[in-house]
């Protein structure tokens, strides 16, 4: 991974690769990578959709490694939709090959002069630049499906679907599985609609040919790697939990907590959450696809295995597991108990390329402001399907739900910075409100989500059983959530290393033992501060002040049930999140 | 489940029993109704560590290792051997939890200060008698806990088993070696079929062959 590639879409005579040494940017990975770029390279007043913008596409640090769970994607740019820097990162191959083709990054610039598609195809042996206009308007499924019959299946596919091609700010970007499907998907901020504006479709890779890539200390490597593996089984989250129900594990709990956004923000609990939950869609997909159809991974490498495959009664394919934040976002946040139903809306926004979390959440926006009642599966699948036609009123949800809030005049638009909340009410668990409010990302659940804080020892100690310090804490799990963004390793790491220090070493060591390093605690943190510093100097320089680092009014009068609390946490206290 | 008030006053009324014996395999189909919660016998006035320990018969090991969430009342406790039951409880159980939720979730928390708003807090004493608790269970503890709850024996509202035995009648029916209502073998599926009183609670017993 020492060298860049960087395609300039708008080249005289048609789109020009280059290659360029790593530079400046050598020893980062992931979001330090995507954001050191965008925050050096684009000017923050550019308009995100036009030619100054930059997607960046980074593997992490350890991706292409024999290390486990290493395999996220990173991908940067000026987002559509919050107007601010954006990471998104998913899971599935591309990381992997993209790094074993020896890429720090991918970096798109420009702006094709017409409306010609591209599809990039990338090997051992080099880059070609083709147009295809016979993709337009593909779904991901199916551009996928195509691209196999002309490379073969042994790709990875990096692409946009409808969506992005409209420019729409919900748009995601794809990623393909083991099973070379588009289901992992980079999702937050519009960065789909970056991808379209420089007129890509798709990216192929193919890393026929290429070798893991090789440890500086190859038997230290392994040790800390075998260390690091076994941290991750024997943790009841990492080893047991995650694979027998995946993250929808989650909906229960956050439900009894009266911390469960349903019916668009207006309770604290759902009352067919049993219907929708982690352990009842693991035993169904079990039931239909087979026992083990609750655990799979999205990419080589994933010892975690929190994915799964959903089929429908008849045992056709219909999805991968969806998520909890999607199952919420479809779900409860639209009154829906159907998994059937979710499923298919899951099916819909990845095939169609837009971000679930943007898209259930507008959805919910949607029938607050009369467009179908919640608890309507049908009508909420008909919505979806207008965004993938690209039909007027698609256009408007596929833009998210600060847009649709505003059109269709709904006062509870659950968005900071423009972009959706995820599956956590900020009024019950005050302290994620805080992350939603000052991320650099807006509202956004993984920008603090590295619960290693106390591990990391960043920003000192705080008593756990006292209401003070909500703030410092929210900055020490944004420190360590950037720093373990960099890595490449899934954020569901978090657990083993928050838990066990030998396995945070164990981390720590696979690092320095690959790239023959002396990383301490220190550094990672130092490193964690260092990409927030770069996003913050992005923000600023976009525009953004204080007072974007807020939630929406409502959450501070509305009184969420079953507690009936509102959020109140003082500006104040906000901002003084990243005082350091 | 809303929890019942008047149910101490129905106490009086014989409940209805159904015990089945049932094959390994349909054992998972049992966890559903601990995500909704079933209804087991609780020293009121006592800590919720005392309930699990000496009331359900939990290994203390297990209850401070394996068992990292617990609510009262929707609220998250952090102190088990000091958060007392009141009436008319609803307790809920999990494993470790992923996210940043369920790390912040659990009880003692390094990150309870960021959930203090639904904290639970100590209550008024309560004095001790002998009642009922609606405990929900989730995540790993059904498989590893609920088999041996159902041996014991549980409560569920009359229209709860109802919805439970039509919803799992195939497999019931498959897996289910013998099944009697009140002293008299039935069939399931014609237990599917009976009217239960919806606000009646029945003791259901589960032996695992």
């Amino acid at each position: 991974m020492d060298r860049m590639l960087r395609i300039d879409m708008g080249a005289e005579g048609g789109p020009k690769a280059t290659l360029t040494e790593v530079g400046e940017y050598a020893g980062l990975g992931g979001r330090a990578l995507t954001s050191a770029l965008v925050s050096k390279e684009v000017p923050p007043l550019c308009h995100p959709l036009g030619a100054s913008n930059k997607l960046v596409i980074a593997p992490g640090l350890l991706s292409g490694t024999a290390a486990a769970v290493s395999g996220r994607l990173s991908v940067g740019c000026k987002s559509p939709l919050t107007g601010g820097i954006k990471e998104a990162n998913a899971g599935g191959q591309p990381s992997q090959m993209l790094a074993r083709l020896g890429y720090a990054a991918i970096v798109l610039e420009g702006k094709p002069k017409d409306e010609t598609l591209y599809k990039i195809f990338i090997n051992k042996d080099g880059v070609k630049i083709a147009e295809d206009n016979s993709l337009k308007m593909l779904g991901n499924y199916d551009l996928v499906d195509k691209l196999k019959g002309e490379y073969g299946d042994k790709i990875g596919v990096i692409s946009i679907g409808p969506a992005g091609e409209m420019k729409m700010s919900a748009a995601s970007i794809a990623c393909t599985d083991m099973e070379v499907r588009p289901t992992r998907h980079a999702g937050r901020g519009g960065v789909g609609a970056v991808m379209g504006a420089k007129g890509v479709k798709a990216i192929i890779l193919d890393d026929t040919g290429t070798k893991m890539r090789s440890p500086k200390d190859p038997d230290a490597f392994k040790e800390a790697n075998k260390r690091w593996v076994e941290g991750l089984r024997k943790h009841p989250v990492t080893g047991q939990g995650l694979p027998a129900y995946g993250t929808n594990v989650l909906t229960n709990v956050i439900n009894e907590a009266g911390g469960y956004p349903t019916h668009n923000f207006m309770w604290g609990r759902f009352e067919g959450c049993a219907k929708i939950s982690g352990e009842t869609q693991a035993e169904l997909e079990n039931q239909r696809g087979g026992e083990g159809s609750a655990t799979h991974g999205c990419h080589r490498g994933c010892i975690i295995r929190c994915s799964g495959t959903f089929h429908d009664k008849d045992g056709h394919y219909v999805t991968k597991q969806p998520e909890y934040e999607t199952v919420w976002a479809h779900g409860g946040n639209c009154g829906i108990d159907d998994l059937d139903a979710i499923a298919m809306l899951d099916r819909l926004d990845d095939d169609f390329g837009v971000d679930t979390i943007e898209m259930g959440a507008t959805i919910g926006v949607a029938m607050e402001g009369g467009l179908a009642k919640f608890g309507d599966a049908r009508a909420a699948i008909n919505l979806v399907k207008e965004v993938g036609k690209g039909t007027p009123l698609g256009r408007i949800l596929g833009n998210g739900a600060a847009v649709t809030g505003k059109v269709f005049g709904v006062e509870r638009v659950p968005v900071v910075k423009g972009q959706s909340m995820p599956a956590y009410d900020p009024r019950s668990v005050q302290g994620i409100g805080v992350t939603y409010a000052t991320s650099p990302m807006g509202a956004d659940h993984t920008a603090g989500y590295a619960v290693a804080t106390n591990i990391l020892g960043v920003g000192g100690k705080v008593d756990p059983l006292k209401p003070e310090g909500q703030a410092e804490l929210s900055r020490n799990l944004q420190i360590a959530t950037a720093a373990i963004d960099s890595t490449g390793m899934c954020l569901f790491i978090a657990f083993a290393i928050m838990d066990q220090p030998e396995t945070f070493q164990a981390l720590i060591d696979t690092i320095n033992t690959f790239y023959g390093l002396k990383l301490s605690a220190d550094d990672v943190t130092a490193l964690g501060k260092s990409v927030l510093k770069n996003e913050r100097d992005f923000n600023a320089r976009a525009g953004f002040t204080a007072a974007q680092d807020r939630l929406p009014e409502f959450f501070k009068k509305e009184s969420l049930p079953p507690h009936n609390i509102v959020f109140n946490v003082t500006d104040k206290d906000l901002d003084t999140v990243f005082n350091w | 489940m809303a929890f019942d008030k008047k149910q101490d006053q129905r106490n009086s009324i014989p409940e209805p029993k159904l015990l089945l014996l049932v094959r390994p395999e349909l054992a998972p189909v049992f966890y559903d109704l601990f995500q909704a919660g079933v209804f087991v016998h609780a020293k009121i006035g006592a800590t919720i560590q005392a309930f699990l320990c000496d009331g359900l018969g939990l290994d203390p090991q297990y209850v401070k290792e394996r068992i990292q969430t617990v609510f009262l009342n929707g609220k998250a406790v952090d102190g088990p051997t000091s958060a007392v039951i009141p009436d008319h409880a609803v307790i809920a159980l999990s494993a470790a939890m992923p996210g940043l939720l369920g790390a912040t979730l659990r009880k003692g928390s390094f990150y309870a200060a960021m959930r203090s708003e639904i904290s639970h807090a100590g209550q008024a004493a309560v004095s001790p008698h002998e009642g009922k608790v609606l405990l929900k269970l989730f995540n790993l503890l059904p498989g590893e806990i609920g088999a041996f709850l159902l041996s014991k024996g549980v409560w569920i509202k009359g229209d709860t088993l109802k919805k439970f035995l039509e919803k799992h009648l195939p497999r019931l029916a498959k897996g289910c070696i013998r099944a009697e209502m009140d002293g008299k073998t039935s069939a399931v599926e014609s237990l599917a079929q009976q009217e239960w009183p919806a606000d009646q609670e029945v003791l259901l017993k589960v032996d695992i062959k």
